[in-house]
C-alpha cells in the first residue's frame, strides 16, 4: 500500500498586520525595504482567545467541506505544533474531539517547525505504508506571534499565524511520496528558541527582563529569539546539500523536477538559495506575499497556491524541502 | 581581494549609500540604513563572493570596515 496527497486546505486568522503597519510601529524600517527584501506584505495574526487547536480546526473543517471528505473516514490525525494549546493533553487528542472525529482514531502531536511538514508526510506515508491506517488527517498550526514582543521588529515583520490540513490517503501502489532525507544539528537550538513557559527556564530570574540588541529590537529572555544571521549560515551551508541529497536519493535530476517548493522563510533567503543550487525562477515557487513565515505551514500553503495558479498540476513532479528550528531539516520528492 | 573592491560590494548592499562613501575606518553600524536585514545582505555577498560564511558573532564584534575585512580574510 503506498501513499499520496489527497488534498489541502489552509486557512489564515482575519486579523492582520500590514507593512504600512509595521512602519507605524517602527519608523526606521522602510516599507519598500520590507516588501523588497522580505517578499512578505503581510501577515495574519491569530487573536488573543485563538489558540492552534483552533487554527487546526477551521483548516480541518476548510478540507472537509471544500474536498467534501467524510469526517468518520479519518483514522489517524498528526498535529506538528510548537505552540500547542496546554503542556498536555495532547492537541491532537482536543481536535479528536472537537472535529468529531470517531474514536477509534489514533491521535499524536509532533514538536518540529520548519521542517515539520516533510515530517510529518513521512510519518503519514509510514502509517498507511504499513497498513496501520488509510487516511492521515495532518494538521501544521502556528501561533509564533504569541512568543514575540511586540517591539521585536524583525521577529514581527518576519512570522505570520497559520494552520494548514492535508489528507493523506492510501493509494494501491502508486508511490507518489518518494524517499526521504532527513538532518539534524541540535548544536543551532540556542539560535532560534522560546525560552518562556519552559520548565528549565522556570527559576531564572532574569526571563522577563526587558534588552535591546544591536539592531533595535527589544524582547525578554521569555520570547521568541532568533539569530537570523546565524539561521541563514545554516540554510546556506545545509540547503543546496539537502536539495542534491533529494535528487539523489530519489534517482532523478534537477531538470526532471517540474517545481521546487522550500520552506518559506523569506523572499531574501530563497532567492539566495535559488541562485546557489542554480535553479530557474519558473521551476521555483515563492508565496508569502500575504502570510510571511508561517513556520510548519509555508510548503502545504504554497503548494495549494501553486496548484490554484497552474504553476504545479496533477502528474508534476515536486521537490519540496523543510530546514529550521532545531536545527532540523528533511526533504522529499512527490508526485502529484 | 583588495579593500577598495570590497568596500564598492559592501556599499552595493545598502538602499541609500553613495559610492565612495565608505571608507577603510568607516564604522558601518553607524552608517544610514544598517540593520539586521543589511547584515544578512552582507553574510550573502561574502557567501557568494568570497565562498566564506560570516557568522553573526563576527560581524558583532567588528566597528570598523577594515575590522570586517580582515575578518573575512581570516576565515
Amino acid at each position: 500500500m503506498s501513499a499520496k496527497i489527497n488534498s489541502i486546505s489552509y486557512y489564515l486568522p482575519e486579523e492582520t498586520l500590514s507593512n504600512e503597519e509595521i512602519n507605524t510601529l517602527f519608523p526606521e524600517w522602510s516599507v519598500d525595504k520590507i516588501s523588497e527584501k522580505t517578499g512578505i506584505r503581510n501577515r495574519h495574526i491569530a487573536s488573543e482567545n485563538t489558540f492552534s487547536s483552533d487554527l487546526a480546526v477551521k483548516s480541518a473543517e476548510k478540507l472537509f467541506t471544500e474536498f467534501k471528505i467524510d469526517r468518520n473516514s479519518i483514522d489517524f490525525i498528526l498535529l506538528c505544533t510548537q505552540s500547542p494549546d496546554y503542556f498536555l493533553p495532547t492537541t491532537a487528542c482536543i481536535l479528536q474531539d472537537r472535529l468529531g472525529l470517531p474514536v477509534s482514531c489514533g491521535a499524536l502531536d509532533f514538536n518540529l517547525g520548519c521542517s515539520g511538514f516533510v515530517y510529518g508526510l513521512s510519518l503519514a506515508k509510514g502509517l498507511i505504508q504499513t497498513q496501520q491506517a488509510t487516511n492521515v488527517l495532518f494538521i501544521t498550526a502556528e501561533t509564533y506571534s504569541k512568543f514575540i514582543h511586540p517591539k521585536d521588529k524583525s521577529n514581527r515583520t518576519i512570522f505570520g499565524d497559520a494552520s494548514a490540513c492535508t489528507l493523506i490517503t492510501s493509494d494501491g501502489l502508486n508511490d507518489n511520496i518518494g524517499n526521504f532525507v532527513f538532518g539534524t544539528d541540535g548544536h543551532g537550538a540556542k539560535n532560534l528558541i522560546v525560552k518562556g513557559g519552559s520548565l528549565r527556564e522556570a527559576m531564572n530570574k532574569h526571563l522577563h527582563d526587558e534588552i535591546t540588541d544591536d539592531y533595535g529590537n527589544t524582547r525578554t529572555e521569555s520570547n521568541l529569539y532568533m539569530n537570523g544571521q546565524e539561521i541563514f549560515g545554516f540554510t546556506l551551508r545545509s540547503v543546496p546539500k539537502l536539495v542534491e541529497e533529494i535528487l539523489r536519493k530519489n534517482n532523478i535530476t534537477k531538470d526532471n523536477v517540474d517545481l521546487f517548493i522550500l520552506h518559506q522563510a523569506n523572499r531574501f533567503m530563497l532567492e539566495a538559495l535559488r541562485k546557489r543550487m542554480d535553479i530557474p525562477e519558473e521551476k521555483f515557487f515563492i508565496y508569502l506575499e500575504d502570510c510571511g513565515n508561517t513556520v510548519s505551514s509555508t510548503i502545504p500553503i504554497a503548494l495549494r497556491a501553486a496548484l490554484n495558479q497552474g504553476r504545479a498540476k496533477a502528474g508534476d513532479t515536486v521537490l519540496l524541502a523543510g530546514f529550521g528550528v532545531g536545527y532540523s531539516w528533511a526533504g522529499t520528492l512527490i508526485k502529484l | 581581494m583588495n579593500i577598495q573592491d570590497f568596500i564598492t560590494d559592501f556599499e552595493e548592499q545598502f538602499e541609500k549609500v553613495e559610492g565612495g562613501s565608505i571608507n577603510p575606518e568607516t564604522e558601518f553600524k553607524s552608517v544610514k540604513g544598517w540593520d539586521s536585514l543589511t547584515a544578512m545582505l552582507v553574510i550573502d555577498m561574502v557567501n557568494e563572493k568570497y565562498g566564506k560564511t560570516l557568522s553573526a558573532d563576527s560581524i558583532r564584534k567588528c566597528k570598523t570596515v577594515n575590522d570586517l575585512f580582515g575578518e573575512i580574510n581570516s576565515l
